[in-house]
């Protein structure tokens, strides 16, 4: 009998009635973090042709991913797009993954192919930068929307955050879409470089070097608010 | 250690400033960095600028994806993959992706056996004259025990019956103390278990107090499950408890102190938030921890949580950075 991740997860006790009639396919799972053993047996279910398991595994990524989206086009509708690409694409390739790396790695070097293909086509469109398109065809001021406790008593002091906001908004636009995506990854989500690297399917080196670039470019941009300060 | 010999401050000097501001200096090159800091005031002002520009940088706003829109890409993409799984099949076949050679290897095989099982059948028929009828007992399962899976399923040579495998649950208990190895393991298995909500609250309450406070929670299982409840768990309170069952853990194990940052920069309760800031203060020096706390004092939507990485981001600059 094989033993699929969300029988296991819907009854303990087939858990159980499995690991009899399977020692060793369980045993093997045992020696792994439970998480990991979780998520790679839900990919194997999904390999296998189980829609549920495929379900579970973008559940897992898929706010993950849209926040990401959302954040380098600033537009609901690209980030909606990515995420529907980015998934039909993992959900077509999935059973050539080999557990060669991390499915993290493998998924979000899909979803920065396509969101980077997102990004060089906006480049051409040149939207709005202070204004994200929403899912039914209006936009959203986005500076304006960003609740700050800190300025709601100070209209002055609001409008300064708005504008600095807004010219920030603007340097990160002048990145490459590369330079973009890195900086996101880095400064914004934490990433280390080595993992960037990874997801870039690039040297850490490599993923260095666009981060300096990054830094230098907005460095320039963003100078004259910080008073030549930086 | 000669960073600049020449003078305005180049390029590899501010790369390593750089790497050190996010972290991602080598260890062994921190220490030479940070001496050399002391004594190259052109290199202090250097830093200053970049963490001027990392402060300014994170005025940013992030924008974090509404239930509705998070709604809305899950109903487009369940969509877009129900078209995609039916039409998955024939014309992928026909289109070459998939190999035809294997199914057609497959199909003969098919064909070989069930000929040869004819061909058995048959003389088996004309040798031995089936019985009237043949059953297997029990008939049915009785209903007092369900069944977990049907494992086989084998149209019988009289073609009036058939033969069905199936597997039974059998439900079993233990009692036990909470630092019982195997009661924990029992209560992680009951945390992943989605079709009892409440099995799933007690089993984080009785894990994280055990955890906590009994022995230590060595098991990766254990220790694994209530990392999923901190980040999964619907239940706010609960998420927080499973962190308090993982504090021990938090100087040892660096998934913990993973877990921990991922609470406070995505869970979207400011008091989990505010408790994963309170709880990080043993490793406030770790780089990591410092990048989080100063991106989530800038950018959280709740002032008590900004307030708290802020001062908590102070606290962890005078330890880890005399640099300044």
């Amino acid at each position: 009998m094989s033993t699929s991740v969300l029988g296991v997860l819907a009854n303990p006790f087939r858990s159980a009635l499995a690991r009899r009639e399977a020692p060793a396919a369980v045993g093997t799972l045992r020696e792994l973090d439970p998480e990991r053993a979780f998520e790679e047996q839900l990919i194997r279910d999904a390999q296998a042709g189980s829609r549920s398991a495929f379900d579970a595994l973008v559940r897992q990524h898929d706010q993950a991913v849209l926040r990401l989206a959302l954040n380098v086009t600033r537009s609901e509708n690209d980030a909606q797009d990515i995420v529907q690409e980015a998934f039909l694409k993992a959900y077509r390739y999935l059973p050539n993954f080999r557990f060669e790396c991390s499915f993290y790695t493998w998924l979000y070097r899909i979803v920065t192919n396509v969101a980077l293909d997102a990004m060089r086509r906006r480049k051409t469109r040149r939207e709005d930068p202070a204004t994200m398109a929403d899912g039914v065809g209006g936009t959203i001021d986005l500076l304006g929307n960003v609740s700050d406790d800190r300025a709601m008593a100070n209209p002055a002091r609001e409008l300064e955050r708005k504008e600095v906001g807004e010219k920030i908004h603007e340097a990160l636009g002048k990145l490459t879409p590369r330079e973009r995506m890195v900086f996101e990854m880095k400064h914004y989500q934490g990433m280390r470089l080595r993992a960037i690297g990874e997801v870039l399917n690039t040297t850490e080196e490599t993923a260095k070097n666009t981060l300096f670039r990054a830094t230098k470019k907005l460095r320039a941009e963003l100078a004259p608010i910080r008073g030549g300060e930086l | 250690m000669s960073l600049h010999p020449e003078r305005p401050i180049c390029d590899e000097a501010q790369e390593r400033l750089m790497l050190r501001l996010y972290g991602e200096l080598p260890p062994e090159e921190v220490h030479a960095l940070d001496a050399h800091l002391a004594a190259c005031e052109d290199c202090r002002r250097e830093l200053a600028a970049l963490r001027a520009l990392q402060e300014t940088v994170a005025q940013e706003p992030r924008i974090e994806p509404s239930a509705e829109l998070l709604a809305s890409t899950r109903r487009g993409l369940a969509a877009t993959i129900d078209r995609e799984a039916q039409r998955r099949w024939w014309p992928r076949l026909f289109a070459g992706t998939l190999s035809f050679r294997p199914l057609a290897s497959a199909a003969m095989l098919f064909v070989g056996i069930s000929l040869g099982g004819f061909s058995g059948y048959q003389l088996g028929v004309k040798t031995h004259p089936a019985p009237i009828a043949t059953t297997t007992t029990p008939l049915v399962p009785p209903d007092s025990t369900p069944v977990a899976s049907v494992s086989s399923v084998a149209a019988q040579p009289d073609g009036k019956s058939v033969l069905v495998r199936y597997n039974r649950l059998v439900p079993e208990s233990a009692t036990g103390s909470t630092d019982d190895p195997a009661i924990r393991r029992l209560l992680a298995m009951g945390i992943q278990s989605p079709t009892d909500p409440q099995v799933q609250d007690d089993s984080v309450r009785l894990l994280a107090e055990a955890c906590s406070h009994g022995p230590q929670c060595d098991d990766s299982r254990v220790r694994g499950a209530l990392m999923t409840a901190a980040r999964y768990d619907g239940d706010p309170a609960l998420r927080g408890q499973a962190l308090i069952g993982l504090q021990p853990y938090l100087t040892e194990d660096t998934r913990v102190r993973d877990t921990l940052l991922e609470s406070l920069i995505h869970d979207n309760s400011p008091q989990v938030r505010a408790q994963a800031i309170h709880m990080l203060s043993p490793v406030e020096a770790d780089s990591s921890v410092r990048q989080v706390l100063h991106n989530v004092s800038n950018t959280d939507q709740d002032p008590t949580v900004r307030r708290m990485s802020r001062i908590m981001s102070q606290d962890a600059s005078d330890v880890g950075l005399q640099i300044q």
